[in-house]
């Protein structure tokens, strides 16, 4: 299959605010900030994460820690419930490092906008998702869309999403990130599998990227656009922390998962 | 068991009926269904639509049915070879 753009790569002396242009339009596939946290901050956040006992099976068969708005389409008010739950088991698994604080402010710093976690009246949205994927296992083609998938929530109404993934443990081989150069539309709805994700024939002939994620690595893509994980292979589980982020209308910056 | 078809919401028909393209069906299911069918539903997981249907506008049912893929759990056919179903949203398109 062909391969598109390279990803750009940002360090701290290389801040543009036009590279989040540019993914959001679809002409780079990535933006890549490396090693936010150590190799030792991320080993001591994988144990804590592996030795838990809040990990739960979530969509596409992935276990995960924290709650995803796409699970609860249909249900708001156990969304905002469970969220409530796991934004409190996030802060006690965060307690001496929070990633989401150098998550954020990279993507402030970065893109010159003030950037906090969603509210819907009273009611926090949750604060990110840690994602366990086991070895054998795959994350099928998909697409993240909250405007269209989730018209029931107020995030819903944030423009020019986009996605932030910290990588905390890499899988030894395999667990590449795939990012096809095509963004979904609604005709491709046709293509949607019954459980999760879309068939092949979505992405047919579509040019993609591959993107070895590193410990420490902070990764944004345009969520938009089809992305998959081939099968983690080796003795390690893949794991990251992510959450999604849009812009209001005053372009401030609102993060949920 | 219900027999279960997946697919797309094409056109909004009424405030209780909707044309679909089928692209999914059950391989237990006792019927085979046509690509395009309309459906009646009775019921709906869908927040966004009231569930007493004089409640219901066009629009609302346009907003949380339109273009979307569901899932329709079939108990009969009806005179106008409509399905009455049972309507929900179907498994997710990512995270």
């Amino acid at each position: 299959m062909p391969t598109h753009s390279i990803p750009k790569i940002i360090t701290d002396s290389d801040l543009q605010t036009e590279y989040f242009h540019e993914l959001s339009v679809g002409n780079i596939p990535a933006i890549i900030f490396p090693k936010i946290l150590d190799k030792r901050e991320c080993d001591d956040l994988s144990a804590k994460i592996l030795s838990s006992k809040e990990i739960s099976v979530g969509l596409g068969s992935t276990e995960k820690i924290g709650e995803s708005l796409n699970s609860y389409i249909s249900n708001k008010f156990e969304y905002f419930k469970k969220s409530k739950s796991s934004n409190g088991v996030l802060k006690k698994m965060f307690s001496y490092t929070d990633p989401r604080e150098k998550m954020l402010a990279k993507i402030s710093t970065s893109c010159g906008k003030k950037i906090q976690f969603a509210r819907e009246k009273s009611r926090s949205y949750s604060r990110g998702i840690i994602r366990l994927h086991q070895p054998g296992t795959m994350i099928h083609i998909h697409r993240d869309n909250a405007s269209f998938e989730a018209s029931n929530f107020s995030v819903s109404e944030l423009s020019g999403q986009l996605s932030a993934t910290l990588h905390l443990q890499s899988a030894e081989s395999g667990g590449t990130l795939c990012i096809f150069d095509k963004f979904w539309t609604k005709a491709d709805e046709k293509h949607r599998k019954p459980v999760f994700g879309y068939s092949k024939k979505a992405i047919k002939k579509v040019s993609q990227t591959s993107i070895s994620c590193n410990q420490g690595d902070l990764v944004l893509i345009n969520p938009k656009k089809y992305h998959s994980v081939n099968a983690i292979k080796g003795k390690l589980t893949r794991i990251t922390f992510g959450f999604f982020f849009g812009y209001d209308r005053h372009c401030n910056l609102f993060a949920w998962s | 068991m219900n027999d279960i078809i997946w697919g797309t919401a094409t056109k909004i028909l009424s405030n209780k009926s909707f044309e679909m393209d089928v692209t999914h069906q059950k391989e237990e299911n006792s019927l085979t269904y046509s690509e395009k069918e309309i459906i009646e539903f009775t019921e709906t997981d869908i927040m966004s639509i009231p569930a007493d249907e004089n409640l219901r506008t066009i629009q609302q049912i346009e907003q949380g049915l339109k273009d979307k893929f569901i899932k329709c759990e079939i108990s009969s056919r009806n005179d106008q070879n409509y399905l009455i179903c049972k309507v929900s949203h179907s498994g997710a398109g990512g995270y």
